[in-house]
């Protein structure tokens, strides 16, 4: 996974390329928010595709907790992203 | 309708898409009906595609040969004279007495011998660890940092302050004519897992190790002089860590991987 931040796309104007470098920076550091755990369970369900109970094989927890985590990642990144959002829509 | 706490209950699964055909038809239901559920719902299963609109892939193996091609036609153009003339230079300029550059010289071997220990015994490089899939990948991982680490040692080193002489250079004389034997084999390994931007690194690497097999004395100060030029001209420490950092891309295993099954 990798948001880059130094260099626009070919294509963006310099105001989209800011807010797009902006809002790169931004979801970082919403990630760097979310616990280890939470931060795992998210990527590997949204980047990776893998199912729950994959997931949870792989970090050693049942399914439900599984669950709880990406409940509560997707909770965090929603508070942490949304102002932003908000005033750029 | 279904209560909301019960339908806060099932957020979770619901977002994973793992709610029973029941539990997800009253989950429907009730968000057809009730406004701030569903505004949540709505909200936090946005989430994932929000982040996705900004996210760039990763950069695959032809962006960073790419990214080397661009960066060979930025690097000025080689001027053998002009080295050769620093060199003269250099060497004119300095005019040092025989003890400081002896001091200097045991300065060195010390630095020196910490980088070819560290290139001799270590069990094993980040870089060859990560791409330990592969054995050409591997190889190249070694070869690269070993020859960092003795380029590192001259590269390091500073004649002007530190005093004079470089001392014992045969220790890293012999592991670099070791590397530059292993330069060809590798080069065409690589050449054949079609790695156009580590067999252009290896041969750079290659011709630097050569300068230094090829230091005619203990204290041949101008012939160190000459490699840190070169390699400061040529970028060369810069193109080692793009070396590295494309070895420890978790796609150059995947890559090789695909490329050998299909």
């Amino acid at each position: 996974m990798q948001f880059a931040t130094e260099h626009s796309d070919a294509g963006e104007n310099p105001a989209q390329a800011a807010e797009s470098t902006l809002m790169q920076r931004e979801i970082l550091y919403a990630l760097d928010a979310l616990t280890a755990k939470e931060r795992a369970v998210f990527t590997l369900r949204h980047y990776d595709d893998l199912k729950l109970d994959v997931i949870g094989d792989r970090l050693g927890v049942t399914t439900g907790t599984v669950k709880s985590l990406l409940f509560r990642a997707l909770q965090k990144l929603q508070k942490e992203l949304s102002p932003l959002v908000r005033e750029m829509s | 309708m279904t209560p909301c706490k019960h339908i806060h209950r099932w957020l979770p699964d619901a977002l994973s898409g793992e709610l029973d055909p029941v539990r997800q038809k009253e989950f429907d239901d009730h968000l057809a009906e009730c406004t701030g559920c569903r505004k949540e719902f709505e909200t936090l299963n946005a989430v994932p595609g929000k982040i996705e609109a900004y996210r760039r892939p990763d950069p695959d193996a032809v962006d960073w040969n790419r990214y080397w091609d661009k960066l060979e036609a930025r690097l000025p153009e080689r001027k053998p004279s002009l080295i050769s003339r620093v060199r003269f230079n250099l060497w004119e300029s300095w005019g040092m007495a025989q003890t400081p550059r002896l001091a200097l010289g045991a300065a060195f071997i010390l630095v020196v011998g910490i980088f070819i220990g560290r290139a001799f015994f270590s069990q094993s490089s980040p870089v060859a660890h990560q791409a330990s899939n592969d054995p050409v990948l591997i190889e190249a991982g070694q070869y690269i940092e070993r020859s960092k680490l003795i380029l590192l040692g001259i590269v390091n080193t500073d004649p002007g302050s530190d005093a004079a002489g470089f001392g014992n250079l045969s220790k890293q004389q012999t592991l670099s004519r070791k590397l530059v034997d292993q330069a060809g084999p590798l080069k065409a390994a690589l050449d054949a897992s079609r790695q156009p931007m580590l067999s252009e690194l290896v041969e750079e690497l290659q011709r630097v190790l050569i300068q230094i097999a090829n230091l005619e004395t203990i204290d041949d100060l101008k012939g160190v002089e000459l490699i840190r030029s070169g390699a400061e001209h040529n970028a060369i420490l810069f193109k080692i860590n793009i070396g590295e950092l494309y070895l420890s891309r978790p796609e150059s295993i995947k890559e090789k991987t695909d490329r050998t099954t299909t």
